[in-house]
């Protein structure tokens, strides 16, 4: 049962974030433009290219949904809403989403095309790059709460939320997952203006809709997350707990579109050395202020 | 594996890679329709380049083959969509000068208030190109509308449109990652020759994207203060030069530098022309732009140039 409403909440978030998508780049709210949408990419050719790699062109869209599903399967919406309550729940969300660089390197090498190839390469350079910022405040965020276990982290948060606790870590969480979801100004794999869509520029058709269905799930996967781990997950005031999850995971979601559309695209070198040099001491700095907060403070 | 790789070139870091020419329009997001860039990629660092224009005018008219003065104005300007007003002007001046006529100083005051009015535009419009590059998609919108409403607007408008404008470069002053994005990108060798326009002004200073992209937002100003100076904007139309023959030469600082053109007119038809343009200059310095760096960059770099490839001429 759990399984269903995860997965009903999951797209009922992917929806509205279509619409609030669709609302800031044509200026016009249209509830029904994202169904409209997708029944216009099932309806559509879908073009494949001339010599590509079959197995990875079919599978790398398919894989980036399944990706962005497991990691939502271990958020909880409420004390007992969750899929899967790991043991292990804050380490699986960095295990499966590690995949999506397998899906986006398999997106830019199963078309054969030099744009998807450069954008699949570019995405592991990306990795490198944010992969530290995404492990080393979840584990400043286990530290406090002495558990792996995603439940139990947002039980730390009664009273307190890691924003206000370690706003540092949720600072560096907000940016890394912005540049996994590869959202601008971190589109570098897809980028418009440089690769013409580079992962999704041979896709068409069907495969285009999964692609984006899976762009937009990631989204809502790394929204709740950062609201499980900063955002006390499910505790608020009078509306029930699921319902302060879904509107705390669209308010994150919504603000890392909107961030994007201020900004942009920032240079590959520099998303480099500013996580590698900036960065990742900041994370360490986190670790350490939290990890002096935990023995001092009872 | 020496084998594999024991003819292929080699990278600056002495690495083996397979090299791809990847085209890059002449229909791409980043860059003006009808240019064309291909570029010879080694992973993603460019190791060479070129751009060709698909849809640049041909110089000089063909033999013994006349055009009526108006329907000349009419082509010129008609094939240069994104400076129609400029080439305008300068056919209506090359012609009326090859007929004799001397300037009347009202209706040079107008034609310069619609120059400026397209120079404003057309930097707008290439501020809105750079954001879609830039995937700046606040940029894009932004500079999309005003130009818009610049190209509608009256002389009155225009003025109530000023702060609007002040108020885009004050932002873009402010942004976040755009001075990173842009410093430093696109420097062009020192003693490069035959710039013109926006291009040679911001040489003067650093020479860069970001450079160039002040000094069109300068010029954009400068561009409203100097109409609110003069007055209502009036498009060129071609005087009367009854059957007037003779040769005309005339310059106009068009919104991506100086483009000359020099005819001849007979019985008021023109017998042939020559025109000459910044683009077609400027186009040649893309392989030296883009040599050796990152793709975005050199993407950025070329942008930068602002080249019209319907300016280009062959």
């Amino acid at each position: 049962m759990n399984f269903v409403i995860v997965l009903v909440a999951l797209l009922g978030s992917v929806w509205l974030l279509a619409v609030v998508e669709g609302w800031t780049t044509t200026g016009r709210l249209r509830p029904a433009a994202p169904l409209l949408s997708g029944l216009a990419h099932l309806g559509r050719e879908s073009i494949v290219p001339r010599t590509p790699d079959r197995v990875f062109f079919e599978t790398a869209p398919v894989l980036l949904l399944i990706v962005a599903v497991l990691g939502a399967a271990v958020l909880p919406l409420a004390p007992t809403l969750v899929i899967a309550d790991l043991a292990t729940g804050a380490l699986f969300i960095n295990a499966a989403l590690a995949y999506v660089l397998v899906a986006l390197i398999m997106a830019g090498w199963g078309p054969n095309g030099a744009y998807a190839m450069i954008g699949g390469w570019r995405f592991l350079g990306q990795l490198i790059a944010y992969a530290m910022l995404i492990v080393m405040p979840i584990t400043a965020v286990a530290m406090r709460a002495e558990s792996l276990v995603t439940t139990v982290i947002v039980g730390s948060q009664d009273g307190l939320w890691n924003i206000v606790y370690q706003p540092l870590g949720f600072v560096l969480f907000f940016i890394a997952a912005m540049a996994l979801a590869f959202r601008a100004p971190f589109d570098l794999p897809t980028a418009p203006g440089e690769l013409g869509g580079g992962v999704d520029a041979e896709y068409t058709g069907v495969r285009l809709g999964v692609l984006r269905l899976a762009r937009l799930t990631l989204v809502i996967t790394l929204a709740s997350a950062t609201t499980v781990f900063y955002l006390g997950g499910w505790h608020g005031p009078l509306l029930p707990p699921w319902a302060w999850s879904l509107i705390k995971t669209l308010a994150v979601a919504v603000s890392m579109l909107l961030a994007g559309r201020y900004l942009p695209r920032i240079r590959e070198a520099d998303l480099m050395r500013w996580c590698w040099t900036l960065g990742i001491p900041l994370a360490l700095l986190n670790i350490i202020v939290v990890g002096l907060l935990v023995l001092v403070v009872p | 594996m020496i084998e594999v790789t024991k003819d292929l070139p080699r990278s600056a870091d002495g690495l083996a890679m397979d090299w791809m020419e990847v085209p890059f329009g002449p229909v791409f997001p980043g860059l003006p329709g009808g240019l064309k860039l291909t570029l010879t990629l080694d992973g993603d660092g460019v190791t060479e380049g070129q751009a060709t224009s698909l849809v640049g005018m041909i110089n000089e008219s063909e033999e013994g083959k006349e055009i009526g003065a108006e329907t000349f104005i009419e082509r010129l300007a008609s094939a240069m969509p994104l400076a129609s007003v400029s080439y305008r002007l300068l056919a209506c001046l090359a012609i009326e000068r090859a007929a004799g006529l001397e300037n009347d100083s009202a209706t040079d005051q107008a034609r310069a208030v619609a120059l400026e009015c397209e120079r404003i535009a057309s930097h707008l419009g290439w501020l809105a190109q750079t954001g879609r590059q830039l995937g700046f998609a606040w940029l894009t919108d932004r500079a999309a509308t005003l130009q818009l409403e610049i190209r509608r607007a009256s002389g009155k408008r225009l003025l109530e449109l000023t702060p609007a404008l002040h108020a885009l470069a004050a932002r873009l002053g402010r942004t976040p990652l755009l001075k990173s994005r842009l410093k430093g990108i696109g420097i062009l060798p020192s003693g490069t020759g035959g710039l013109s326009g926006p291009v040679a002004r911001a040489a003067d200073d650093a020479g860069d994207a970001w450079a160039r992209l002040w000094q069109r937002l300068d010029e954009i100003i400068t561009s409203l203060d100097y109409i609110k100076a003069t007055g209502e904007p009036g498009l060129p139309v071609l005087r009367n030069i009854g059957r007037g023959s003779g040769t005309g030469e005339a310059t106009v600082e068009t919104p991506r530098g100086e483009a000359q053109l020099s005819l001849i007119l007979e019985h008021g038809q023109v017998k042939s022309y020559r025109l000459d343009t910044a683009c077609s200059h400027h186009i040649g310095l893309v392989a030296k732009l883009v040599e050796g760096r990152e793709l975005g960059d050199a993407l950025v770099a070329v942008g930068s140039l602002d080249l019209s490839p319907w300016e280009v001429i062959s």
